[in-house]
């Protein structure tokens, strides 16, 4: 059969965004996948070197359009463990519900992209609308719904208003309400699992081989979480379980994904129980026009809602960071990972394995 | 008589009265499926604005391809969808029609597909042949089982080849989805029809996510009016031929009956945007298998129960 090469382009409807993958096909199979990424490459590592460190979180944020959150969370981290800032308890707090709430926005939009995907646009828009009312929430907190630059050194920029938590505990409450709806005619449809079941395999020795974090290593079978691993923010103050699936497909991949949401969201109710319910949210830094970090360098990691994410971060002793590096999830995810997953699948699982990976592109140009 | 006849295939109820119920059928479909979905969904007119509009494009041709196939095929297959569209709705509106017309309307509606498969393999573009191969398969595994569901009214009838003999038997003795085998056969009709009109489980052929519309990526202007017209016809045509050959068609003897026709038609409607709406895609050697494995033994199941009398 004659071999053809297709380029799954950055224009194509079923792609993620500013990235493309040329496949060498035969009939329907692919024999060979390249990830082509570098059509966001804006160099925010660079830029971050002409900035201060305030005038970065701007920036930061649009590494991971999808999930901002944890970008601040990740900088922030590293400006503090340089400049030895101290984050009061009830900061932490809010912290960790905050990213928890990211978590299920980004999860809900991945289920979204996953489901629309599969051309099955009920799920999909379910899982938007329930997105938009994480966001409503997130615009009563910060005042934006997608970059919304509330975390900063020392703590979170201001407190939750009044009878914030119970209007969170609210929308949660109607969201979970959905999870049996979408069981019946998402993650219980046979027709859902037909198409996901052994579709974009890796074994958890592979997984592990090619730097696969977060819920694609968690869907082989391995409890791999940085905030159980090396607690960061409120973590270390509730209980809560890492959810896991064998199996290393994108059926178990989705599975993962809906078993952390709902763990989420329990830990959000558990949070807000424990949490203080006085005292201040942030530690006061210096000016930010005058503000030199001692000579240093740190490397922080926390869990974004796909993987570890790492920060490697550099101080001269001046007002601007010296080096930064991210070490994002979807740079294995998206390169390595992708394109050996996509091995000998057909076409029409493309966008189904790279979803249920949840490759987000900027992540990878950063 | 010609006139009578231009009248039937122009007017009603051919391509004026099939096309306009298509697209408000259509605008249904939208419409529903945007409350399933937490959506508001488009106004009443949107069909009509968005054939409209693409009335007014330009057709852009695609370098160095065969254009006359390329013009000619969603021709071919509009006249196709026309043409059967009148016989299933001559049989049902004023039980009339010509010899054998069932076969004429099988063989119309492979036509429609033959000619999706010749418009999109002539445009040379990678996504457009996939859609072609998909379609090609798809055609290939929901034929027999459609073939075979019809042969059930057909062995009912006593061999009667007819719309007309169909529903006159039906008259008489019953409607067929009152048997066993007219229960299965119907089951797996609406199934059957399903991917004849390319909706989701079965929307592989352009599916959008997977090969960007696949088998009409090329098309623009009037020439994707046609096909989005043929597909709008055959939301009107492909429900009344399964009420026609199980559900004894509609009687306009009394205001009730001419109401349980129009539910009868309104249900396999809803049942297929409900289908549409709770599942997603299928790969296509899933449906293959489907239709090959499941659904065309459960129809032949149902031919041979006809032929024993249930």
């Amino acid at each position: 059969m004659r071999e053809l090469e297709l380029y799954f382009g950055p224009q194509h409807l079923g792609m993620v965004g500013n990235f493309s993958i040329t496949l060498k096909v035969e009939g329907d199979r692919i024999i060979n996948a390249t990830a082509n990424p570098g059509y966001l490459h804006r160099g925010f590592e660079k830029l971050m070197e002409y900035r201060t460190w305030m005038q970065n979180f701007p920036l930061v944020c649009r590494i991971n359009v999808v999930e901002p959150d944890h970008m601040e969370l990740i900088y922030s981290m590293g400006v503090e463990k340089l400049a030895n800032i101290e984050v009061p308890e009830r900061g932490k707090f809010i912290r960790s519900i905050y990213c928890e709430l990211a978590r299920v926005g980004s999860h809900l939009f991945g289920l979204w992209a996953y489901s629309n995907m599969l051309g099955f646009d009920t799920a999909a828009n379910w899982a938007m609308y329930h997105r938009d009312l994480v966001l409503d929430l997130f615009e009563e907190l910060t005042g934006a719904r997608v970059y919304h630059i509330y975390i900063r050194p020392g703590g979170v920029r201001r407190d939750f208003p009044e009878g914030f938590e119970d209007k969170i505990v609210k929308t949660l409450h109607s969201i979970g309400g959905k999870v049996p709806d979408y069981n019946a005619t998402f993650f219980e449809n046979r027709l859902f699992e037909k198409r996901a079941k052994n579709v974009g395999k890796i074994t958890r020795e592979q997984a592990i081989k090619m730097g696969a974090v977060g819920h694609a290593i968690r869907a082989t079978g391995m409890k791999y979480d940085i905030r159980k691993i090396e607690p960061y923010a409120a973590y270390d103050k509730v209980e809560w379980d890492v959810p896991t699936r064998e199996g290393g497909d994108a059926y178990s991949r989705l599975l993962a994904i809906r078993d952390e949401m709902i763990e989420s969201v329990h830990m959000i109710f558990k949070l807000i129980d424990k949490m203080p319910k006085k005292g201040d949210v942030f530690t006061k830094t210096p000016n930010p026009f005058k503000w030199r970090i001692p000579a240093g360098e740190a490397y922080v990691r926390c869990e974004s809602s796909r993987g570890e994410l790492g920060l490697y971060i550099v101080s001269d002793g001046g007002d601007k960071p010296y080096r930064v590096h991210f070490r994002t999830p979807s740079y294995s995810h998206g390169l390595t990972i992708l394109e050996k997953a996509l091995e000998g699948e057909s076409i029409a699982d493309v966008g189904n394995i790279m979803i249920s990976l949840y490759v987000v592109a900027p992540e990878i140009d950063r | 008589m010609i006139f009578k006849y231009l009248f039937y295939l122009l007017i009603f109820p051919g391509f004026l009265f099939v096309s306009v119920f298509g697209m408000i059928v259509g605008w249904v479909d939208r419409k529903v499926s945007a409350r399933v979905q937490f959506r508001v969904g488009p106004p009443f007119f949107q069909n009509f604005y968005d054939i409209f509009k693409l009335w007014g494009k330009e057709v852009i041709l695609v370098k160095n391809s065969p254009y006359f196939i390329f013009v000619i095929a969603p021709i071919i297959a509009f006249a196709s969808v026309l043409i059967t569209s009148t016989l299933v709705g001559t049989a049902f509106f004023f039980n009339l029609g010509i010899g054998g017309d069932l076969i004429f309307i099988i063989y119309l509606m492979i036509i429609y597909s033959v000619a999706l498969i010749l418009g999109a393999s002539s445009t040379g573009n990678i996504y457009s042949s996939i859609g072609a191969g998909r379609e090609m398969k798809l055609l290939l595994s929901d034929e027999l089982a459609f073939i075979l569901v019809i042969l059930v009214p057909i062995i009912h009838a006593g061999y009667k080849i007819d719309l007309i003999q169909i529903l006159d038997y039906q008259q008489v003795n019953g409607m067929i989805i009152g048997s066993a085998s007219g229960i299965i056969a119907f089951i797996v009709g609406i199934i059957c029809l399903q991917a004849k009109m390319a909706m989701v489980p079965f929307d592989i052929p352009e599916a959008e996510t997977e090969i960007i519309e696949g088998t009409l990526i090329e098309y623009s202007g009037p020439l994707l009016a046609f096909w989005k017209l043929s597909h709008f016809m055959m939301y009107v045509f492909m429900p009344l031929l399964l009420v026609i050959l199980f559900w004894g068609g509609i009687s306009f003897a009394s205001i009730g009956s001419i109401i349980a026709g129009v539910l009868k038609y309104l249900l396999i409607v809803v049942i297929m945007i409900l289908i549409k709406n709770t599942n997603p895609r299928v790969r296509i050697d899933t449906a293959i298998i489907f239709f090959w494995k499941y659904a065309s033994p459960l129809a032949l199941i149902a031919v041979i129960l006809a032929i024993l009398g249930a």
